[in-house]
């Protein structure tokens, strides 16, 4: 089978083309895995920015991380949309996958917060991030979460690649608005 | 402000509070599940830095455990930070000499 690749489409969307089987299963349990309760993926994700400013952690609270968990479950939802849009090539058995150019931004972060969430529920390490997952006939957890961390990884990056060969700044901070989660009006 | 002060110098003690206001950094902290070229994208989306400013910034990051990506007032420090953090980054706020930079 072919190597996965993602490619830039003339319609406005990225599709991930060669997708193995359990590249989707990885894919399709990304919501599972972001959908947390909020005080669980306060700490994870979102820490307080003025940890040496005590007194400006009350304004940080107030202000900026009830956008930030927003703007969370936001891009959670449009995750659990896109993973709808899933095909199949009849020739080579594998999936493919289209996802809007405007939801790229949304992508890139998800998958990055469900690694660092899968990395904190297991204990993972710099020096576990440099090794191969020992996936033996009955795998611990923490290796089977290092392979899903590999996996979602290897997503984000086949993403990160076509934006590379297009032009700067294509994907701007559309979902974000212009000045960004945190302004205070 | 005193009672009476003209728009002048209302306009004077806002800039001279300004200017003498310590600046906040930006300080992005590092953590082992990242993958750096996101991290170098993450920086020049937020603060369209060049591929090579965003990629030394990133590079410190790594090597040093923490990088100073941006220094400034507070209200911008902020919104750069909630930025970062919306895309997952370890990010903290510091007074400039506060920290071990």
């Amino acid at each position: 089978m072919e190597e996965p690749y993602a490619a830039k489409e003339p319609e406005g969307h990225v599709t991930l083309h060669n997708l193995p089987a359990f590249y989707i299963q990885c894919l399709l349990i990304l919501p599972e895995i972001l959908d947390r309760r909020e005080e669980d993926i306060r700490e994870a994700l979102f820490p307080n920015a003025f940890q040496q400013a005590p007194e400006l952690r009350e304004d940080w609270e107030k202000y900026a991380r009830p956008d930030l968990l927003h703007l969370f479950g936001d891009r959670v939802e449009i995750i659990r949309e896109d993973l709808k849009n899933f095909g199949i090539n009849p020739l080579t058995l594998s999936f493919n996958l289209e996802i809007p150019e405007t939801h790229l931004s949304a992508w890139l972060a998800s998958l990055n917060a469900a690694r660092l969430l899968l990395g904190d529920d297991h204990g993972v390490t710099a020096a576990d991030m440099d090794r191969e997952p020992i996936l033996d006939e009955e795998p611990a957890e923490k290796e089977i979460a290092l392979l899903q961390i590999s996996i979602l990884g290897h997503v984000q990056h086949l993403l990160l690649e076509p934006r590379e060969k297009f032009q700067q700044g294509e994907l701007d901070l559309g979902d974000l608005g212009e000045d960004g989660p945190v302004e205070k009006g | 402000m005193f009672r009476g002060a003209t728009q002048e110098e209302t306009r004077t003690e806002q800039v001279t509070r300004t200017k003498t206001a310590p600046p906040w950094s930006v300080i992005v902290h590092d953590d082992p599940i990242s993958l750096m070229s996101y991290v170098v994208d993450v920086l020049q989306k937020v603060f369209g830095y060049s591929t090579a400013k965003a990629r030394k910034l990133m590079l410190e990051v790594h090597n040093k455990g923490r990088s100073i990506v941006w220094t400034g007032d507070r209200e911008r420090a902020e919104i750069f930070a909630g930025k970062l953090q919306s895309f997952h980054l370890r990010t903290t706020i510091e007074r400039v000499g506060a920290g071990r930079d």
